[in-house]
């Protein structure tokens, strides 16, 4: 087999160079914001909405569907889903989330729980 | 197909099968990012058998670790990527074989996979705005299949010949 890189192997390196220029674009723009907000999503529609503020005291919930359940924690500025009975468990191993854009997904129950808020980019004013 | 085929292409299967599973035991760093080992065997079954095999070795997997896992969300994620990444990797060795070398058709592969597993995330959640993870998804997906691409050209190396002969 020939060694070394190939013409499509350049190619495709560059296309993965300005993937992470996208993505390092993407999390510079979207931190730092003032007014944060968790989006509880079912079945592809807002069933909760919370405000995140420091200082908050912290509080437990538990969605249902179907016999499927994730208890879902919320301390200050952060959310997280601290446990659920689905088989695999992506959404408690995501841990708390923080950042705008960030959710955590637990397919299995369709569940999302998205953080939302004004980026500080979008909240400039002169 | 002849014998020595079906019996390299069980071989290969199960070897993705173990992979699979011991995989699936480990701690991910971020959800929906492993380093996809069980694609070296749909790899070597690429380029030492064919693209017919190479369906074979990924299909006969993803099935197969449902029945041992029963987790049916993963299945469904693993067989849409699955599908698209055999697709994106048979077209590039067989087409423009000449232009990629492994490590690279596997991290085009990978990134296949991801964009399979995310659209099947974001169909099931219905929450088309899930789409915006594959970025980071891609970024892992392409540094993990080109490290297993360099370990799938390493042992096609070592044990090709004995495999095909």
């Amino acid at each position: 087999m020939k060694r070394g890189l190939r013409k499509g192997d350049i190619i495709l390196s560059i296309l993965f160079v300005i993937l992470l220029a996208v993505w390092l674009y993407m999390r510079s723009a979207g931190v730092g914001s003032d007014e944060l907000s968790a989006d509880i999503i079912q079945d592809g529609k807002v069933i909760r909405s919370l405000r995140l503020r420091p200082g908050m005291p912290p509080q437990e919930f538990t969605i249902e569907r179907d016999g499927g359940w994730n208890k879902i924690r919320v301390e200050g500025e952060k959310i997280a889903v601290v446990d659920a009975n689905c088989p695999d468990k992506y959404c408690v191993r995501r841990g708390w989330l923080k950042e705008p854009g960030s959710s955590a997904v637990c397919a299995p129950h369709r569940l999302e729980i998205r953080i939302s808020g004004k980026s500080r980019v979008d909240g400039v004013t002169y | 197909m002849s014998l020595r085929r079906v019996i390299v292409t069980g071989l290969l299967t199960a070897l993705a099968l173990v992979f699979n599973i011991v995989e699936g035991t480990m701690p991910l760093p971020l959800p929906g990012i492993k380093l996809g080992a069980a694609n070296v065997f749909s790899l070597l079954a690429l380029v030492l058998l064919g693209v017919r095999e190479a369906f074979a070795v990924t299909l006969l997997r993803v099935c197969l670790a449902w029945l041992v896992t029963g987790n049916w969300f993963a299945f469904l994620c693993s067989m849409a990527g699955g599908l698209l990444a055999t697709c994106t990797m048979a077209i590039l060795h067989t087409k423009c074989g000449k232009d990629f070398s492994l490590p690279w058709i596997s991290a085009a592969g990978a990134c296949a996979f991801n964009a399979g597993q995310i659209a099947v995330v974001a169909y099931i959640v219905g929450d088309r705005r899930i789409l915006a993870y594959a970025v980071p998804l891609f970024i892992a997906g392409a540094m993990a299949g080109w490290a297993v691409g360099v370990l799938a050209s390493m042992l096609c190396d070592r044990v090709g010949k004995m495999i095909t002969k």
